[in-house]
């Protein structure tokens, strides 16, 4: 059978090119081991800038208050179950010192407490005034850890301000996590995207397999014995399934290695990586339907590398434009990429416990965007590189 | 006939590349298909072998037509591209096999026929070494041996003998004509003398047009009867010793400096021309009497020479 025939020849090809095939497995377990250095030793500490130019207070009763400082002391109480505090806590030497911090995002947040502060609260308590005490928060909004800290931060004032002054929230806020039994940290959420990340490298692997038959005239030799587009493709796509489910394996043997462990089924979850792959081998026909040869590749050919790294979600979350909706499920633009709906479904298995019955949207986006890339890719590289001219 | 070419046509843009090209080739002949570059010869091939669709025209195979996506006899084809087209990353036994394999030959036979050429061809040594180890020589050899490993009826041979050393060009030389009557070969070249020694029958092209088709003495004989006889004087003496032959009997002409003349009797005329040259005070640089050859006939036919 012509295929097994062509499948050996490019399999033992992609092993003598021993670098690139070592490059496209170890891209993922690099990667996992990046961010489990960055993100995945415990929970995330916020960088916290506190100017406390509180003066304090003298009480009626004799007591000195310094309520700036008492407030301080909660942030750096704040801890995770693991006993982590949440804050890294410093003091900058002015407020543009602090701001100049947050610009470099050497620090999350920068908090100013006022000279007045415990005097102004003094008087509250004393009932002298109804002026509340202020705090000032500066931080870039453009960064989620700014975000995330000043809930946090917001969080503790409040609580030590109501207690402090006996007052009740008027609002009883009850959190509930939607994780499995364990609680995720930033590095379990990154697993899916970077294990998505082994499955692009395909991309190129398959294109050069591909592209280097056109690139070396080798294709017209094929083309002769009658090779068809199907089989010369069919081959060729077997081959970088193989190399594809390795380097998935690679990277999540690499997860599993820092700690990171499933929560859901491990068979479907290579079952998507293989769906996930076939489908970034479709778009990689068209890739090489497009180029002529290697050197395209490492040029022209990047751009659609990044283009699914970034707007599958790999590298950072981003908005998401609603394309249409389909019964409860909402279909965004990045799902145009298979390798966007990837990451959910894995985000879902690994990290939400999901079955293949709450993957029917993302399960039926690939197998539909799969066949359509794949029939275009087909169809393309057969008109461009296979057909009599 | 195994192979027919009738009015063959291709055009890229307003270059007509193949111009109404027709003719036929023998069974187990050894075909020279000649013509400076440009000339069509390497599109033709590609239409014949099935790799490119002409604009008109047809190529037939043993009596089956070419048709798109392919030619029913595809497989009976070899051919040896005018560039170097290996797979680098395998070894010289390993792609034969894969190519031998992909006509379906059983994986024990491609072999034996594989090991067979390489002996042949001299990369018997060679065999598990990576094609890209080669040397260019060697690599062109492999090129060849990649479009006979399936046993075809027809090869192809698109320059087959550039980039050879001179030892490679006589081992492929001395393969090529051992294939006289159990294989046709359709070779391309623009080497005279390669063509002049190998071809039972030679086709000339030009501008994509057929010039000349025969037998290489029949095509040489239409020069005339005879060898060639070439007179070299200095500067611009050759246009005054021609004017001074004018009532000669014999044809002479004028090619660059050269004063050219194809004679049976070079002996009788050459003593007359001497004394031309002498009673003239002109100036001998360079007197010879050589073969005719297919280049003669190139430049009689188009009035500038294959390599120009």
């Amino acid at each position: 059978m012509r295929i097994l025939v062509y499948l050996r020849k490019t399999f033992v090809e992609n092993l003598r090119e021993w670098k690139i095939l070592i490059i496209t497995l170890a891209f993922g377990p690099f990667f996992v081991y990046m961010m489990y250095a960055y993100f995945g030793t415990t929970t995330p500490s916020y960088n916290l800038l506190v100017l406390n130019r509180d003066r304090g207070a003298d009480l009626a009763d004799g007591r000195r208050l310094q309520a700036g400082g008492a407030l301080l002391s909660e942030w750096a109480k704040i801890a995770y179950p693991d006993g982590k505090a949440v804050f890294a806590i410093a003091a900058p030497a002015s407020l543009p010192a602090g701001e100049k911090a947050l610009k470099n995002r050497d620090a999350d947040l920068l908090l100013f407490i006022p000279e007045d502060f415990s005097e102004v609260l003094k008087n509250f308590l004393e009932k002298k005034s109804l002026r509340l005490p202020r705090l000032t928060r500066s931080g870039d909004h453009g960064n989620a850890r700014c975000l995330v800290a000043g809930s946090f931060a917001d969080y503790v004032a409040f609580t030590y301000i109501s207690q402090l002054t006996a007052t009740t929230l008027p609002l009883d806020i009850d959190f509930r996590k939607i994780s499995a039994a364990r609680s995720l940290n930033d590095f379990d959420l990154y697993v899916p995207a970077l294990l998505v990340l082994a499955i692009i490298m395909v991309l190129f692997t398959a294109a050069a397999s591909i592209i280097k038959e056109v690139d070396k005239g080798t294709i017209s030799r094929l083309m002769l014995s009658r090779l068809s587009t199907f089989e010369f493709l069919s081959a060729i796509s077997i081959n970088q399934l193989l190399i594809g489910s390795a380097a998935l394996a690679l990277t999540f043997l690499a997860a599993v290695h820092v700690g990171y462990r499933s929560a859901g089924s491990l068979p479907l979850f290579f079952a998507v990586g293989a769906l996930s792959c076939v489908s970034v081998i479709a778009i990689s026909l068209i890739v090489a339907a497009l180029l002529k040869s290697i050197f395209e590749l490492l040029t022209v050919g990047v751009f659609p590398f990044f283009l699914l790294m970034f707007f599958s979600e790999s590298m950072m979350p981003l908005p998401r434009w609603v394309l249409f909706r389909l019964s409860t499920h909402n279909y965004y633009v990045n799902d145009l990429l298979p390798t966007s709906l990837t990451v959910k479904a894995f985000n879902k298995i690994l990290n939400f416990q999901a079955g293949p019955g709450d993957l029917v949207f993302e399960l039926g986006g690939m197998v539909f965007l799969t066949l359509v890339y794949f029939a275009f890719g087909v169809w393309l590289f057969r008109r461009r590189h296979m057909r009599i001219h | 006939m195994i192979l027919e070419v009738s009015h063959l046509s291709k055009a890229y843009g307003d270059v007509r590349a193949v111009d109404d090209l027709s003719f036929s080739v023998r069974s187990g002949e050894i075909f020279g298909f000649l013509g400076p570059n440009g000339a069509g010869k390497t599109t033709t091939i590609k239409m014949m072998c099935g790799l490119l669709r002409s604009d008109q025209g047809s190529v037939t195979i043993k009596g089956s037509a070419l048709h798109e996506g392919g030619w029913k006899g595809s497989r009976r084809i070899g051919v040896c591209p005018q560039h170097i087209v290996i797979w680098e990353m395998m070894t010289c036994m390993e792609q034969l096999e894969f190519m031998g394999r992909m006509y379906d030959i059983e994986a024990k036979r491609a072999r034996r026929k594989a090991g067979e050429l390489l002996e042949v061809f001299g990369l018997a040594q060679k065999k598990n070494k990576l094609a890209r180890t080669l040397s260019g020589g060697m690599q062109r050899r492999l090129n060849i041996v990649l479009a006979l490993v399936h046993e075809p009826e027809i090869l192809f041979l698109d320059e087959p003998q550039a980039g050879l050393d001179p030892q490679s060009r006589v081992l492929v030389r001395d393969y090529v004509k051992s294939l006289a009557g159990t294989m046709t070969v359709i070779l391309t070249t623009h080497d005279m003398e390669e063509a002049e020694k190998l071809s039972d029958r030679v086709c000339i092209i030009d501008g994509g047009k057929l010039l000349v088709l025969d037998t290489v003495e029949n095509i040489k004989n239409q020069l005339g009867q005879g060898d060639f006889f070439e007179i070299e004087l200095a500067g611009n003496q050759g246009r005054e010793l021609l004017a001074l032959l004018q009532g000669s009997p014999e044809r002479f002409r004028l090619q660059g400096q050269t004063l050219q003349l194809v004679s049976h009797d070079a002996v009788t005329i050459l003593p007359q021309v001497l004394q031309a040259i002498k009673e003239h005070g002109l100036h001998l640089e360079n007197l010879r009497i050589r073969k005719k050859n297919l280049e003669d006939v190139f430049i009689s036919l188009t009035g500038r020479g294959l390599r120009q």
